[in-house]
């Protein structure tokens, strides 16, 4: 690992809870890691095991999913389905013995700035020590 | 009782079905090739053994809109329930010939005991295969995923066939993901990127599946590429990932993937694995029935979430 890693984290965010929470953060000045790459998604039922696993493959060393709180979806039921699918993704990621940690989800709203920056400095801190992911990252010579 | 033959015989004479997909026997007495009849003459060679491993409900979706029957194991019958429930088969269409609890013969199993090359006959002799003076117990050979089935009170068939000779034996008692789940995390990792690094994306186990039936795979689809067209380690975990992930709920765990896989990947680990989540975590068997709603399209207020991350100090 050189010195001057920096983790690379993507936050997949939902357009109508997470994403004007960061929005929220932005305007009260609040400060959090500048690694995160925040993707609007219009719901975390959109969320598909596919466009983590390709973030991964692009050398991303962590994923965030963000949702509404269950019961709050905008669409009524789509974080449920969400969570539903992104849980056993995880499940069958540990028992590949994928790096435990590397891709968690949240529940954040549109007010919740405080815990916006808790997670995502809480998620940099943990990434920054596991160092980068080298497990599903392509590198030029292809194979593993 | 009647045999199979019988059975076909009367259905086609009568105009209940216009054709019966079953099994012949293959080119070599170890080996069974899927076989469609349609004419009194050809009923003759419908026959069953234990070597019958092929998906038969993987044909049926070509024969919609004619009254077909078709001769299914236990695992078969659970794979035409989840086709039926998806929409791909019509129930009117269909007349189900289901065997009577009959158990398969893991070609790879009977190899450590004889040589399959130089067997000319064979019988089933009272729990054992016999081949010339070799007897071999059967709880040794059968298939590990016969031995615990999950289907064993499926009763939405049309007829139940009882075969003369029957495999019958205690189930295997080989857990096999004991040893794989003492491993750590790194070690498991290592072991499957050795796996996949054998992997050469020949698709035979989408091929094979029951379940994989859709007319543009997103493994051939081009943008976005999920899958990298590129044969890797990484990328051949991707697709593999990918396609458990489709299974998840919908596995029937007819463990074709793994016999026909050509790099001899422990397939069935992983779908197997993702059938006891679904059992334990969800209570959902998959086919268990025709008229059940989707695993995928479906939740529970109280689903498990440990992924959930909650920040220190909330």
């Amino acid at each position: 690992m050189s010195e001057n890693w920096k983790p690379n984290l993507v936050g997949f965010f939902c357009q109508w809870c997470s994403y004007l929470g960061a929005d929220l953060a932005g305007i009260n000045r609040m400060h959090y890691p500048p690694n995160l790459k925040i993707i609007r998604i219009p719901c975390s039922g959109r969320m598909d095991p596919q466009l983590i696993l390709r973030a991964f493959l692009n050398g991303a060393d962590g994923v965030l999913v963000s949702g509404c709180h269950p019961g709050d979806c905008h669409y009524r039921e789509g974080n449920y389905y969400a969570r539903r699918r992104l849980q056993v993704f995880r499940d069958l990621l540990d028992f590949m013995g994928f790096e435990p940690g590397r891709f968690i989800m949240t529940w954040i709203s549109a007010s919740e700035s405080h815990d916006l920056v808790k997670v995502v400095t809480q998620f940099t801190e943990k990434i920054s020590e596991m160092g980068p992911q080298k497990q599903l990252t392509l590198t030029l010579e292809g194979s593993s | 009782m009647k045999k199979l033959q019988e059975i076909g015989a009367e259905l086609l004479k009568d105009k209940t079905v216009s054709g019966i997909w079953g099994y012949a026997v293959g080119t070599h007495p170890l080996v069974a090739s899927p076989l469609y009849v349609d004419s009194l003459e050809a009923v003759e060679q419908l026959t069953f053994n234990p070597f019958c491993y092929h998906s038969l409900p993987n044909y049926l979706r070509d024969f919609r809109g004619q009254k077909t029957a078709v001769v299914l194991k236990r695992c078969d019958l659970a794979a035409v329930n989840l086709l039926l429930q998806e929409g791909q088969l019509i129930r009117e269409d269909l007349y189900l010939l289901l065997l009577d609890g009959e158990k398969l013969i893991d070609h790879e199993k009977l190899a450590l005991h004889l040589d399959l090359d130089k067997v000319d006959t064979w019988a089933i002799d009272k729990g054992h295969f016999v081949a010339g003076e070799t007897r071999v117990p059967l709880e040794k050979v059968v298939f590990d995923k016969c031995g615990d089935c999950a289907y064993e009170n499926l009763d939405n068939f049309d007829k139940l066939i009882s075969l003369e000779h029957k495999v019958e034996c205690p189930p295997p008692a080989v857990d096999f993901l004991v040893e794989y789940q003492k491993l750590s995390a790194k070690e498991r990792w290592e072991e499957w990127e050795d796996h996949f690094g054998k992997c050469i994306q020949c698709f035979a186990c989408r091929q094979v599946c029951p379940m994989c039936y859709c007319n543009e795979c997103i493994a051939d689809k081009e943008m976005p590429r999920f899958i990298p067209k590129s044969v890797g380690g990484k990328q051949n975990t991707v697709w593999q990932i990918t396609r458990v992930m489709h299974l998840v709920g919908r596995c029937i765990d007819c463990g074709e993937c793994e016999r026909v896989c050509p790099a001899k990947i422990p397939l069935r680990r992983l779908t197997y694995k993702m059938r006891t989540i679904a059992k334990e975590n969800y209570k959902y068997l998959p086919g268990g029935k025709d008229d059940q709603v989707m695993f995928w399209s479906s939740y529970d207020k109280k689903d498990p979430e440990d992924l959930i991350f909650h920040p220190e100090g909330k």
